[in-house]
């Protein structure tokens, strides 16, 4: 709030008294204050309302910066972590997901980083469930790579739908296969079976022998 | 809309932020309400400065416009 000083002729301190400069300024201060809190307030709300998504989403999101140590994760996330580690936070991705040391050869997070691109890692397994990990890369305003976001997702329930399925169309395929086999097998056997019953008839007309014959040359 | 006019027009430059925000504190009840609005008239450049700065850290929404001669600054309650 600027002022200039002010003039002679504008020092009339009974009017000066009147006015309550101080006062006013006072009035304002206060509410700048409750406004100030009023935000502080809604931005809180804000951050927890996020927090709950965040926490109850049924998958495991984790985020780390360009060295791969985690900035945060959520609830369900820590659920998939391989060391019992309390503090998560700033420790190394490779170390609390995967267990190792060092980063490994081949980590959809590395790949995000370098190519600058969302990358899908396919199936990872981790304590008996298996998982489909997305990377993608988190950017500051200006579109530069600061970190990636990783998502955890527990397919396993899928995968064993997709195996029965699998399972389930094979031996389809099969029963199809040998209905088939059947049918060709039938047609032959039949037309032997019908051709060869007047073998067993006593020996007789001529008909009959030229019938035998034509039936017999089709094989 | 209730709309407050404050002709300061010839004001000098520190009263011109002071009268109004003493005439913005004396309305605030309606004016947050959503029932009234202020509207300034002057004709200081450095206010359409200063009070916008002073009352958008109040909590209220601010529009200055250009007239023939002078600005009418409109202070509402938040968006």
């Amino acid at each position: 709030m600027g002022t200039k000083p002010l003039r002679e002729e504008e020092l009339d301190e009974k009017s000066i008294v009147e006015f309550d400069p101080i006062g006013i300024i006072a009035e304002s201060f206060k509410e700048i204050l409750e406004h100030l809190r009023e935000k502080n307030l809604q931005l809180q709300q804000a951050r927890d309302y996020l927090q709950g998504v965040f926490d109850t989403v049924g998958v495991g999101i984790s985020i780390v910066d360009k060295d791969l140590r985690i900035i945060k994760c959520n609830e369900r996330q820590k659920e998939l972590l391989v060391r019992d580690i309390k503090d998560i936070e700033g420790r190394h991705c490779y170390e609390v997901y995967c267990g190792i040391d060092s980063p490994p050869l081949i980590c959809p997070a590395i790949e995000t980083i370098e190519r600058n691109r969302e990358v899908f890692l396919k199936e990872v397994t981790k304590k008996g469930r298996i998982f489909q990990i997305n990377t993608s890369p988190l950017r500051d305003r200006d579109g530069n790579i600061i970190g990636v976001v990783e998502v955890s997702v527990d397919i396993t329930d899928k995968k064993k739908t997709e195996e029965a399925l699998y399972q389930a169309e094979k031996l389809a395929a099969v029963g199809r296969l040998a209905a088939g086999i059947a049918h060709e097998l039938n047609n032959p056997l039949g037309n032997i079976i019908g051709y060869a019953k007047p073998l067993r008839m006593p020996a007789g007309r001529q008909e009959d022998i030229i019938f035998l014959q034509e039936g017999l040359s089709c094989f | 809309m209730n709309n407050i006019i404050l002709d300061i027009r010839g004001q000098i430059c520190p009263a011109c932020l002071l009268i109004s925000l003493k005439e913005l504190n004396n309305n605030r009840e309606s004016i947050k309400r959503g029932e009234a609005s202020l509207v300034v008239l002057t004709d200081h450049r450095d206010a359409t400065r200063t009070i916008p700065n002073a009352v958008t850290a109040m909590g209220y929404s601010v529009n200055v416009e250009k007239r023939d001669g002078y600005y009418e600054i409109t202070i509402k309650k938040e968006r």
